[in-house]
C-alpha cells in the first residue's frame, strides 16, 4: 500500500506522542523480526534517538517492505492487549484507522488484519496474507458437468460466452461473501474464503450458485439445455500462493476429489467437517451420502414440489 | 371466435357441431392425444372444450388439468352422455362452461361460445380486479415499463405483489414487540432488496408484510420471477440476515390490476385492484403458497408457467399456485423445511 503524506504524518505524530522508541522497535519487531532501528538508520546506540526520528525511520524502512498495514494492525494490538501488564494509549489511533479505510480496506475485527474493500481491486489474498504462509481456508470448487461433450456441441463463441458468464456469477456470488477467486480454467474453478465464518460463507456461496443456476436454466439462457455444475466444500490448512496450482496440498486435493467423485450434477457436497460448522437452520438441508473410507459426505441439491 | 374440441372422435364431432354453429364461428376438432401440442398460444383468444365421452375419471381429470396448466386458455366440458357426476369441481378446476346431457349439443352455438367468451374475459382476464373503480375500462389506462412513465396522482396498471409473514399471532406471542419490530424491519429490507433488483417499488408495508407494485409492458413483467427468486432466497434471509432464531415462514400473492400512484401516504388509496389482492393474499393464500391470478400467471417467462398449477378460484377468479423448490432431501422425506 503506498501511504499518503498525510497519513504519513499522522503515524509520526502518533507514535512519536505516545511510546518510547524501545516500544516503537518492539512493535516493528511483530512486523519484522530482528528489526533494529539504531542499524537501520546508522544513528549511534549511544545515544538516544529522538522519538520523532525513530517513528519517521521504522515507518520509512516498513513501508519500503510492504508491511505498512501490519504495523498499523501490530498497533492496535498493542493498544487492546497492552505490553508486559502496561495499558499503551494511542490517541491518535482511531485517526490512522480512518485514513487506512479511506484508502480502500477495512479493519476485521475478528482476523486482527485490514482487508480490501469497497470498490478496491480485489487480489487473492485480501490484500493481506503473505505468500508462501499456510493458513486454515474453506475451499469451494465448481466445475461444469459434462463440459467435454458441450465443447463438442456448440459453437466456441458460445461456450466462451457461456463458460465466462459461469466465471461472472461465480466471482460475484464468492466476493459479496468475502471470498476470492483462486483459480478458474475454462470449465471451472476454486474460490477460498479465509474470514468470520468461513465454512458456512464457502457453503452459501455454493448453495446461491446452485439456486441461480436453476433460475437461469428455467429463463432458458444461452444454451438451448441446462448448465449443470458439480460444486463442493471443504477446508483445511493450505499454503498460500498467488498460483493455487502449485499451492497445492492435502485441502486442494480433497476438495477436487470430492467435486469430481461424490457430486453429482447440479448439486453440492460439502465434507463432515464443514457439515459440522452449518448449524441448525442449514444442516436439515444436506443429506447424507456415500463419501470416500466408508463415511458420509453431505449433500445439497433442488428440486420441484411433485404436482 | 376459435373454437378448439378435443375428442377421442374429433372428425365425428366436428361434422356433428358443424351443422349446429354459425359459418364464421371457427370450429376445429383434435384428438385428444395431441392435446398438449394443439392448445392455442397465448397471443390466441380461443375458448377450447374437451368432449369428455368415453373417457375415465382419470383421464378427464388428466386431460383438465393438462389444459389448467396454461392460464390464458379458458375451457369447457362437452358431455353429451351425462358421466361427468360432480359438475361444480369442473368450476373449481377452472372450467368455464359445461354442455351435459339434458342440454344436448344442440346447445353449443356460436352465441353460446361468444357468451362463454365474454363470461370468461370479464371473469380471468382483462382486469383481475372487479374493476379501475372510476369507471374506465381497462384499456384505457395507460400501460408503462418504467418508472419514469409513472405519475403520481394519475391511475396506472400495475403487477401488485403482496407479500405476509405466517402466523403472526405466533410470533407476537414469542417476542417481545421491540425484536420483532427489528426483525419485521429486516423482513422488509429483504423483501424490497429484491423488488428493487427485479424493477419494482415497495409500496405499502404494515408490521407484517406489504405490497409491491411492477409497472406493466405488454405480457412480459419481472414480477413472477421476483416472488420465485424472494422463496430461493429465504434460505439465505434465515441464516444471514434474520434476528429470529427460527424460519421465517411468509405467503405470496400477485394479481394484475389499476390504482392511483401516490408516493409517500398509501393510506387513502381506494382501488379495487388493491384491495382485490390484499383479499387473495389474506383470504386464500396458504401458509408458505404463492398464488398468482390468471393473467398475472401469463406474465410468467413459458418455462416458469410449467412450474403452476391450479389452486381453484377466489372472488371468482382462477387460482394458480407456483410449484415450491426444495431441497431434495425434504422431497424424499415429505417434511420439506421450507415449507410449514
Amino acid at each position: 500500500m503506498k501511504v499518503p503524506a498525510r497519513l504519513s504524518t499522522l503515524f509520526v505524530s502518533a507514535l512519536s506522542q505516545s511510546m518510547s522508541v524501545e516500544l516503537m522497535e518492539k512493535v516493528a519487531r511483530t512486523v519484522i523480526p530482528d528489526y533494529d532501528v539504531h542499524e537501520r538508520s546508522g544513528f549511534p546506540s549511544s545515544i538516544p534517538m529522538p522519538r520523532a526520528d525513530a517513528a519517521r525511520h521504522i515507518l520509512k524502512d516498513i513501508t519500503r517492505e510492504g508491511y505498512f498495514l501490519k504495523l498499523i494492525e501490530a498497533l492496535i494490538e498493542v493498544t487492546s492487549r497492552g505490553d508486559m501488564g502496561r495499558e499503551v494509549r494511542i490517541p491518535l489511533l482511531s485517526r490512522i484507522v480512518s485514513e487506512v479505510e479511506d484508502q480502500g480496506y477495512s479493519y476485521s475485527r475478528e482476523k486482527g488484519v485490514f482487508i480490501e474493500a469497497g470498490h478496491r481491486a480485489r487480489t487473492m489474498g485480501w490484500g493481506t496474507l503473505r505468500e508462501g504462509r499456510s493458513y486454515e481456508f474453506a475451499l469451494l470448487r465448481v466445475d461444469i458437468a459434462g463440459s467435454s461433450e458441450l465443447v463438442r456441441r456448440y459453437p466456441k463463441a458460445l461456450i466462451a460466452t457461456v463458460y465466462g458468464s459461469l466465471r461472472d456469477l461465480v466471482t460475484r456470488i464468492a466476493e459479496k461473501r468475502d471470498g476470492r477467486i483462486w483459480s478458474w480454467e475454462g470449465d471451472g474453478g476454486l474460490a477460498a474464503f479465509y474470514f468470520m465464518d468461513k465454512t458456512i460463507q464457502a457453503t452459501l456461496c455454493g448453495m446461491e450458485i446452485v439456486h441461480e443456476l436453476l433460475l437461469q436454466n428455467l429463463l432458458s439462457g444461452a444454451l438451448p439445455e441446462p448448465l449443470r455444475v458439480r460444486l463442493a466444500v471443504h477446508a483445511g490448512p493450505c499454503r498460500f500462493l498467488a498460483s493455487a496450482k502449485e499451492s497445492g496440498g492435502d485441502t486442494i486435493r480433497r476438495v477436487e476429489m470430492l467435486e469430481s467423485t461424490y457430486t453429482a450434477p447440479g448439486s453440492l457436497t460439502v465434507s463432515p467437517g464443514v457439515f459440522t460448522d452449518l448449524g441448525s437452520k442449514l444442516a436439515p438441508l444436506f443429506v447424507p451420502v456415500p463419501g470416500p473410507d466408508n463415511g458420509s459426505v453431505y449433500r445439497y441439491s433442488l428440486e420441484w414440489e411433485r404436482r | 371466435m376459435k373454437v378448439l374440441v378435443f375428442s377421442r372422435a374429433p372428425a365425428a364431432i366436428l361434422r356433428m357441431l358443424s351443422a349446429r354453429v354459425r359459418k364464421d364461428m371457427n370450429l376445429e376438432a383434435f384428438s385428444l392425444s395431441a392435446l398438449r401440442q394443439s392448445l392455442p398460444t397465448p397471443a390466441e383468444t380461443a375458448l377450447v372444450y374437451v368432449d369428455v365421452r368415453g373417457l375415465s375419471d382419470r383421464e378427464r381429470g388428466k386431460a383438465l388439468s393438462e389444459i389448467a396448466k396454461n392460464p390464458q386458455v379458458c375451457f369447457g366440458v362437452l358431455d353429451p352422455t351425462g358421466t361427468v357426476k360432480d359438475i361444480a369441481a369442473l368450476f373449481h378446476a377452472g372450467a368455464v362452461d359445461y354442455i351435459g346431457k339434458k342440454l344436448t349439443l344442440a346447445a353449443f352455438t356460436a352465441k353460446r361460445a361468444a357468451a362463454v367468451a365474454e363470461y370468461a374475459r370479464s371473469t380471468y382476464g382483462g382486469q383481475d380486479g372487479a374493476g379501475t373503480g372510476n369507471g374506465e375500462t381497462p384499456e384505457s389506462v395507460p400501460v408503462s415499463d418504467r418508472w419514469l412513465d409513472i405519475v403520481p396522482g394519475k391511475e396506472h396498471r400495475f403487477a401488485f405483489l403482496f407479500v405476509e409473514v405466517d402466523d403472526a399471532e405466533e410470533l407476537k406471542k414469542k417476542h417481545e414487540p421491540e425484536n420483532l419490530a427489528n426483525a419485521m424491519e429486516t423482513f422488509r429490507g429483504f423483501v424490497e432488496r429484491i423488488v428493487q433488483q427485479h424493477g419494482g417499488r415497495l409500496w405499502m408495508w404494515g408490521r407484517f408484510g406489504g405490497l409491491a407494485l411492477f409497472p406493466l409492458h405488454d405480457s412480459t413483467c419481472a414480477a413472477p420471477l421476483c416472488g420465485l427468486r424472494i422463496i430461493l432466497s429465504r434460505v439465505f434471509y434465515d441464516v444471514e440476515e434474520s434476528l429470529l432464531p427460527g424460519r421465517l415462514i411468509f405467503h405470496m400473492a400477485l394479481s394484475v390490476g389499476t390504482t392511483v400512484y401516490q408516493k409517500g401516504d398509501t393510506g387513502r388509496i381506494v382501488s379495487d385492484g388493491v384491495n382485490s389482492i390484499f383479499h387473495l393474499g389474506r383470504k386464500y393464500a396458504q401458509p408458505g403458497q404463492f398464488l398468482l391470478t390468471a393473467e398475472a400467471s401469463a406474465l410468467a417467462p413459458p418455462a416458469l408457467r410449467a412450474c403452476l398449477i391450479s389452486a381453484g378460484s377466489f372472488e371468482g377468479r382462477r387460482i394458480m399456485r407456483m410449484l415450491r423448490p426444495r431441497p431434495l432431501r425434504a422431497a424424499r422425506a415429505g417434511d420439506s423445511p421450507w415449507e410449514t
